[in-house]
């Protein structure tokens, strides 16, 4: 009978939970956007061989945020992770526009996974601290996000350096996922 | 008066019924209670138990921790011995192969509560990339025998982290798979347990490492040629900014191989001064052109010139100088001083030589040009870095006099809105049609004009990598794609297409390159055709 209560209040009003995978190509800046959510301050990092995993408690929700390694021969096993997830944060260098076309590539192709269909999609344009930073508009272009169908999704201009997007990007995601998007 | 004399009757008529009712209630509670008493003795005596049992268990398990340090001490001391950090690695690595451990398993994502299980590790050579670990569940007795089966975990995709989430929870390890976390906990009891856990658990990080060891194996015997032909150019041996050996990172632009602490800080600097790429697990990049290029410098070169100050300084230190407050990292220095470093030395480029400029010198545009003209990679470089030379430089600034097609810029402007551009087909061009060559006429151009012209892939490379503008147009509106596609050279056509050149651009004669191209004939290259179309 306490069981029974507990797991209701908890799905009334405790935790929710979501596990959300942040991806994008080498040098984006996903493992300081995952630390910065985590603990809120940079941490200086090396390039991710495999991934790192945290829990990041936001808006009522626990993210179990995964954070995996963008190297080109790493990146085929992204897929071992996309069952269950509820939402997806790609990162994008703003600032690296050679390597543009290929973020667009990899990031259609993720969107074509079967085990993703559901997910959610944020985008965050990386990097604006630097200059020759694209902003949200001209990414938005480059991704070619206007080719997204039925599925939710958002972009942001973040600075994960300065501190700057982030967390408006995961109000989006909790909103999203509360209103259940996800 | 009735109404009086009847209150009072009924005030104590309901009076004694409430008392009934509580003495009735209060009964039935003693009685209840009563049944309950030898339950709540038994429950005392219990709690007085287990607490006894929790405190035993705790004496023994602070005994253990006391031992486990004292080996894993001892095990760091001998390992240190050993020659480097990768025979330590070994080492351990040997300690728990085909080991088996008793282990304490909570299976967080079920919520069982503690499981005693029976881990195995080992690894299947038969796998191929993948380290296999293979838990035998089994129930604690108490529950059942019952027997849960195998459950396998990837780790090539797990990770382990040395800590559990509660922080009540000691000696514990997750193994984080993709789908589920295991918490395993080394089980009190056995003597040898705690110790032979931890060897374990640094064991499966270990395996873990060495499953990705593995997987760069298997993509290394693509790169293996890339890896050994980078490593063998002078000073590639060590990490160009603290020395640590067999750097297995680089920095595409820079031209130097880096250790992967260093590769952070590189990365902390944006794209547009490091581009930062792994040599084993970026495939695609290490085409035999970049390869040519980091052949043509090499760590020694380059620090040769980023750190030229820091060289001369060390044969001169008497000299009291600001830029000597800042030393060279050794491998094993912490990451911030590295950082630090590498941030002197290529945003505030405090190392660099520069040289003042001497009427005698000719200016870096006209050397640079000299330079891409005789190919030689070392001498652009240095002028790229040490003397800021614009590598968008033009043949016009280098010898403006010797122009055959005297415009000003106002004039070239008014010039191209009006319809008579005859002066600006290439096919028109006065000195063009008396040579018959293209490179008669070298208004406008570019050192990237330049370098397609002569076909030199290497510096076209470096050109790129520093950002010269891939898409610059020439006095006759050519752009380097069209100087390739009019001198025959399909391949570094491709080559540019493959980078960003735009193949609609129009030349003087208004013509783009596919045009150009058809001029000389039929196409006989597939690929050049489909590039040279699919973009518009």
């Amino acid at each position: 009978m306490g069981i029974v209560f507990t797991r209701m209040f908890s799905s009334l009003f405790g935790n929710q939970e979501a596990r959300i995978l942040v991806l994008g190509l080498d040098n984006a800046g996903k493992t300081t956007i995952l630390y910065r959510l985590q603990m809120g301050e940079v941490v200086s990092t090396i390039p991710t061989i495999g991934f790192n995993v945290e829990t990041v408690q936001y808006n009522n929700i626990k993210f179990q945020v995964w954070d995996l390694g963008g190297q080109t021969s790493i990146r085929p096993y992204w897929r071992c992770y996309f069952p269950n997830t509820q939402a997806i944060i790609y990162v994008v260098d703003s600032s690296d526009t050679d390597r543009l076309v290929t973020a667009k590539d990899e990031f259609h192709a993720i969107l074509e996974e079967e085990e993703l269909k559901g997910a959610v999609v944020l985008i965050f344009a990386n990097k604006q601290d630097l200059p020759g930073a694209l902003d949200d508009a001209a990414v938005t272009e480059a991704l070619e996000l206007h080719k997204i169908k039925n599925r939710q999704w958002s972009i942001f201009k973040t600075s994960a350096l300065k501190g700057e997007g982030i967390f408006e990007g995961l109000d989006w995601l909790s909103n999203t996922l509360k209103s259940g998007g996800g | 008066m009735s109404i009086e004399a009847k209150k009072k009757y009924e005030f104590l008529e309901s009076f004694s019924a409430i008392m009934d009712a509580h003495l009735r209630y209060f009964k039935q509670g003693y009685e209840l209670l009563n049944q309950m008493e030898p339950f709540i003795h038994q429950v005392l005596t219990y709690a007085q138990q287990s607490k006894e049992m929790a405190n035993i268990e705790q004496d023994r398990l602070a005994k253990r921790i006391q031992e486990f340090r004292t080996q894993s001490e001892l095990e760091s001391l001998r390992a240190s011995s050993n020659i480097g950090v990768s025979t330590t690695g070994d080492y351990i690595r040997n300690v728990q192969s085909n080991k088996n451990i008793e282990a304490l398993m909570q299976s967080t994502a079920n919520g069982e509560g503690f499981q005693s299980l029976q881990s195995t590790a080992t690894s299947e050579p038969g796998t191929g990339v993948f380290g296999r670990f293979r838990t035998r569940h089994q129930k604690a007795p108490s529950l059942s025998k019952e027997n849960l089966g195998f459950r396998t975990v990837d780790l090539c995709v797990s990770t382990i982290k040395i800590d559990a989430e509660h922080t009540d929870l000691r000696l514990c390890f997750r193994i984080i798979s993709p789908s589920k976390t295991y918490t395993l906990q080394h089980r009190a009891g056995r003597e040898d347990a705690p110790v032979r856990g931890y060897a374990y658990g640094s064991g499966c990080d270990l395996s873990v490492g060495d499953a990705y060891r593995r997987l760069e194996d298997d993509t290394i015997k693509g790169q293996d040629d890339a890896l050994r032909i980078l490593r063998e150019i002078s000073g590639n041996d060590l990490c160009a900014e603290c020395g640590a050996p067999d750097p297995d990172w680089a920095s595409l632009n820079l031209g130097i191989l880096l250790c992967i602490e260093c590769s952070g800080a590189h990365r902390n600097l944006g794209v547009h001064i490091s581009k930062v790429r792994s040599i084993t697990l970026d495939v695609k990049v290490w085409e035999s052109t970049v390869l040519d290029l980091f052949r043509g410098l090499g760590n020694a070169y380059c620090n040769s010139v980023w750190e030229e100050m820091l060289q001369h300084q060390h044969e001169r230190t008497n000299e009291s100088d600001s830029v000597l407050l800042i030393t060279k990292p050794g491998p094993t220095d912490p990451v911030a001083k590295k950082e630090k470093y590498i941030h002197a030395k290529y945003v505030e480029k405090l190392f660099i030589n520069r040289e003042a400029t001497d009427p005698e010198i000719p200016s870096s545009a006209t050397r640079i040009w000299e330079a891409v003209k005789s190919k030689d990679i070392r001498e652009v470089y240095h002028l790229i870095v040490a003397s800021d030379a614009n590598i968008n430089t033009s043949y016009d600034e280098v010898n403006g006099c010797d122009l055959c097609h005297l415009l000003s810029a106002a004039e070239f402007q008014n010039e191209l809105k009006t319809s008579d551009k005859s002066q600006y087909d290439p096919a028109l061009c006065q000195r063009i049609k008396e040579s018959n060559d293209l490179a008669s006429c070298l208004q406008g151009w570019s050192l990237l004009h330049l370098a397609c012209h002569d076909g030199d892939w290497v510096m076209v490379e470096l050109l790129l990598l520093f950002g010269a503008d891939i898409n610059k147009c020439d006095f006759h509106g050519r752009t380097p794609l069209h100087h390739c596609v009019s001198r025959g050279n399909n391949s570094l056509a491709k080559y540019l297409l493959r980078r960003g050149a735009r193949s609609s651009l129009k030349d003087g004669g208004g013509l783009t390159a596919l045009e150009r191209a058809m001029e000389r004939g039929a196409i006989t290259d597939e690929r050049l055709f489909i590039l040279l179309t699919e973009r518009e």
